[in-house]
């Protein structure tokens, strides 16, 4: 224990050299700044800079790319809060009750939350970091191709009951998610699926231009449509800016339980910290004195989801220090740095490059406070978006996501997908479905169809062998409680005491 | 500072790429230079790309954009090179081999080699099949001998690399053997499978965390898929050596499209030689495990082809396992 303080007082003197504070901030400004703008999100802002860093010693290297991963992360809800375009996955839940906060004047509110949640996720995650890579590193060896899909479809069964309205909408939209997920080159055969011959739909349907075009775009389309009711988007004033105390005392215990749950996730490799948001929204509809409330801008519904997709990046540096494996393509990118810089990633990695490994989580820590002081003052900025009139703030909407999309492959096609998902978007919600079910299954539908095959071929397709192992038990069993338990309850109603105005289909009225 | 603005402006044309660029007749080059990637970033070959890019920006006074596109096997990326202007200006960096040889495994229209033109190829990379030590088998020998005895059982992952995995389904073929095959999306999520013995043998690439973890003896090698050496392995035998008529080619390196002025196409041939030759360069690539070779455009367009003529026949060998 006391080696582990030394350790880390000696990496906090490192990381407190002025070199090191300079990259600190660097990354943490640039990895805001890619976290703000929708498309160029922090893989591709780490891939364009591995060139640069060969000039700076790994160590270095190492600050700036988890300051651009962090800054990224606590950018990333400003346009899910205030103009409900998601930047990336893990922001799709920010936006069903953030957006609503802001609709109702609260959204400087809600950035304060989501940039203190984000520093409290931060600040527990890298003590997770510590303890799980010194004591457990194995820990992410454990899953294999049928535990990934334990969590798959438990992540599925737990989407059902996000938006809070019927069952078979969700599932519908569900459904279709994981059907548009399925379009492009299967990497298990190497055949093209529902590509209809055109080569660009070899790489799937990217879920940029479908999220920014079912959430940005049709929002634009509604709200245009909307005449009569002018939003009133005009005044600002500071009082708005700041969480009340009420608000405050919401949002400290999501956050805690969001940092927990989004670091346990994190471990696991593929879209977990997407599972992480939604669970965390979940999680706190179930147990809120509230939950009428949420889906019509409860600040619980912020305060967990940001802290959990947070914490989970924290998660996703553990198997990469730990064993040498990355586990996201950001994290790649990071690996593809140490190896440029001639060290070996491995299980010896903490140890040969004790030095290294003390010094980023002591930058990872100065970064988040680095972040925490730079996001505050940006809410009133941000929050200033909304002063521009509807006629110049509608437009430049539009272009944000043209330029996001286009920014990532430069390709005229997703461009095209822009539009046609705005308007099905926009068609969804005039009939009254929610879009996030959807979104969210196109990100999970690949994860359970790649782990259900290959469990099958390492199993030689004996169903028992992929279902009775303890973690897929556990994750199963979890979900199905979550699932039965309130069906149950709504079956016998008396078994509990009535509570009378909350109608269980509070959201259908969105 | 001067590097954290140049860090952004870096972004920004990037961000603003596709731009209006003025018409070339000077010397080459005279614009920025982009290098497709057609696989992910923070792969073998990206990071290599990204190696190079800062080199050859160093030696033609130009900025080198690299951007990834990913997908099919390096089909989609090379698709999109080769839909560029053959000026010299969009450069395909990867393994040749490799993306002319998928559209096989895929059943799709085979490449016509003609519409490439070959600058030079920077370094060989061996396909190397791992075990965990805990096995009974610690030869590749033993291990035919254990899949003959136990068929049905064993499980073989590959490290997303169809080529391979053909050239162990050929060896099953031959020695009659039955074994479940895994196909994992990347080297890191089958290093994964087979260090959490998710798996019994697995296949990946050189400088892959189960090659790293093979240097540490925490996996042991079984036998090099390839037909070269394999670096901090010299004792580890090739599937030839062993017998058997397959085995698989990777040769990174780059190229332009047909049609590109030669005396363009010589300055970037010319480039790479210098780049790999650094010393600087090859003590990178070498603690990876990779070892930079040089070859020229005539020589690496011979190999290529060499390489790819075999892969037909492998296919048509392999049809036998389906039955």
């Amino acid at each position: 224990m006391l080696d582990i303080a030394q350790s880390l007082g000696a990496g906090f003197a490192t990381a407190l050299t002025p070199l090191y504070l300079y990259y600190a901030l660097l990354g943490t400004i640039l990895g805001t700044i890619t976290g703000v703008l929708p498309g160029l999100g922090p893989l591709g802002a780490m891939a364009i800079l591995l060139g640069f860093t060969l000039t700076m010693d790994p160590t270095g290297a190492m600050i700036l790319f988890a300051g651009i991963y962090y800054g990224a992360m606590y950018g990333g809800s400003t346009t899910s809060i205030l103009l409900n375009i998601p930047g990336e996955a893990a922001s799709v839940v920010t936006c069903i009750d953030g957006y609503k906060m802001t609709q109702k004047g609260r959204g400087g509110a809600a950035l304060t939350i989501a940039a203190v949640g984000s520093f409290i996720a931060g600040t527990i995650s890298i003590l997770g970091l510590i303890v799980v890579a010194l004591f457990l590193s194995d820990i992410a060896l454990r899953f294999g191709p049928p535990e990934f899909l334990a969590i798959g479809v438990a992540g599925l069964i737990l989407l059902m009951r996000l938006t809070g309205g019927p069952l078979l909408q969700s599932l519908i939209m569900i459904l279709v998610g994981m059907a548009l997920a399925t379009v492009g080159v299967d990497f298990l055969t190497g055949l093209e699926r529902f590509t209809y011959g055109i080569a660009e739909l070899g790489q799937g349907l990217e879920f940029l231009p479908v999220a920014m075009g079912v959430f940005g775009i049709a929002e634009v389309l509604t709200t245009v449509q909307d005449r009569q009711v002018p939003r009133k988007v005009g005044r600002v004033s500071m009082k708005e800016l700041l969480p009340t105390r009420t608000e405050w005392k919401r949002s400290v215990p999501p956050m805690l339980r969001g940092s927990g749950l989004g670091f346990l996730l994190g471990l696991v490799p593929g879209p977990s910290p997407v599972i992480a948001t939604f669970t965390s929204y979940i999680v706190e509809k179930k147990i809120s004195r509230r939950p009428e409330e949420f889906g019509h801008g409860a600040i619980e519904a912020v305060a967990g989801p940001e802290a959990a997709n947070n914490a989970a990046v924290g998660g996703a540096y553990v198997p990469l220090f730990a064993l040498g494996i990355p586990f996201t393509p950001a994290m790649a990118v990071v690996l593809g740095a140490l190896m440029l810089h001639g060290l070996t990633p491995g299980p010896n990695l903490i140890r040969a490059q004790a030095d290294l490994f003390w010094a980023v989580i002591a930058s990872m820590y100065i970064g988040n406070l680095m972040l925490l002081l730079l996001n505050l003052p940006l809410v009133n900025v941000f929050v200033s978006i909304l002063r521009i009139p509807r006629h110049i703030l509608l437009p430049t909407i539009v272009l944000i996501c043209l330029v996001g999309v286009y920014s990532v492959n430069a390709s005229p096609l997703d461009l095209l997908l822009l539009a046609i998902f705005g308007f099905v978007g926009y068609v969804l919600r005039e009939v009254g479905f929610q879009p996030a079910p959807l979104i969210l299954a196109m990100v999970i539908g690949p994860m359970i169809e790649t782990s259900l095959r290959q469990s099958l071929s390492i199993t030689g397709g004996n169903l028992a062998d992929i279902v009775f192992r303890p973690i897929c038990l556990t994750m199963y069993a979890i979900a199905s409680l979550a699932f039965v338990v309130p069906l149950a309850l709504r079956w016998f109603p008396r078994a509990r005491p009535a509570a009378p105005g909350v109608p269980d289909r509070a959201a259908d009225d969105v | 500072m001067r590097r954290g603005i140049i860090a952004l402006l870096a972004a920004v044309a990037v961000w603003s790429h596709g731009g209006a660029q003025p018409v070339a007749a000077e010397k080459y080059p005279s614009r920025p230079i982009t290098f497709v990637v057609p696989w992910g970033a923070g792969g073998m070959t990206d990071v290599t790309a990204r190696l190079f890019a800062e080199k050859f920006k160093e030696a033609l006074g130009q900025p080198v954009l690299v951007t990834n596109k990913p997908g099919a096997s390096g089909i989609l990326g090379l698709k999109y090179a080769l839909g560029q202007k053959a000026d010299g200006y969009t450069v395909v960096v990867g393994p040749m081999t490799e993306a002319l040889a998928s559209p096989y495994f895929q059943g799709a229209e085979p490449y016509d080699i003609k519409d490439l033109s070959f600058v030079a190829s920077y370094m060989p990379q061996e396909r190397v099949l791992f075990t965990t030590p805990d096995k009974p088998y610690k030869t590749f020998q033993e291990f035919i001998e254990y899949a003959r005895k136990h068929p049905g059982t064993i499980s073989v992952g590959s490290g997303g690399a169809q080529w391979a995995l053909e050239v162990l389904k050929s060896i099953a073929v031959k020695e009659g053997l039955k074994m479940k095959y895994v196909m994992f999306k990347s080297g890191g999520e089958a290093s994964t499978a087979i260090l959490g013995k998710h798996v019994d043998v697995c296949e990946t690439g050189t400088g892959t965390p189960a090659y790293q973890a093979a240097r540490d003896g925490k996996l042991t090698l079984l036998v090099d898929l390839g037909s070269e050496t394999v670096p901090f392995f010299p004792q580890a035998k090739t599937v030839k050596q062993l017998g058997y008529p397959f085995s698989t080619v990777v040769e990174y390196g780059l190229a332009v499209r047909a049609g590109t002025p030669e005396d363009v196409r010589k300055t970037l041939e010319d480039t790479l030689r210098k780049v790999v030759t650094d010393p600087v360069v090859k003590d990178r690539l070498a603690a990876m495990g990779l070892t930079p070779r040089f070859l020229d455009g005539k020589s690496y367009e011979k190999l290529v082809v060499e390489a790819v003529k075999s892969v037909p026949e492998l296919i048509e060998h392999n049809k036998a396992l389906q039955e």
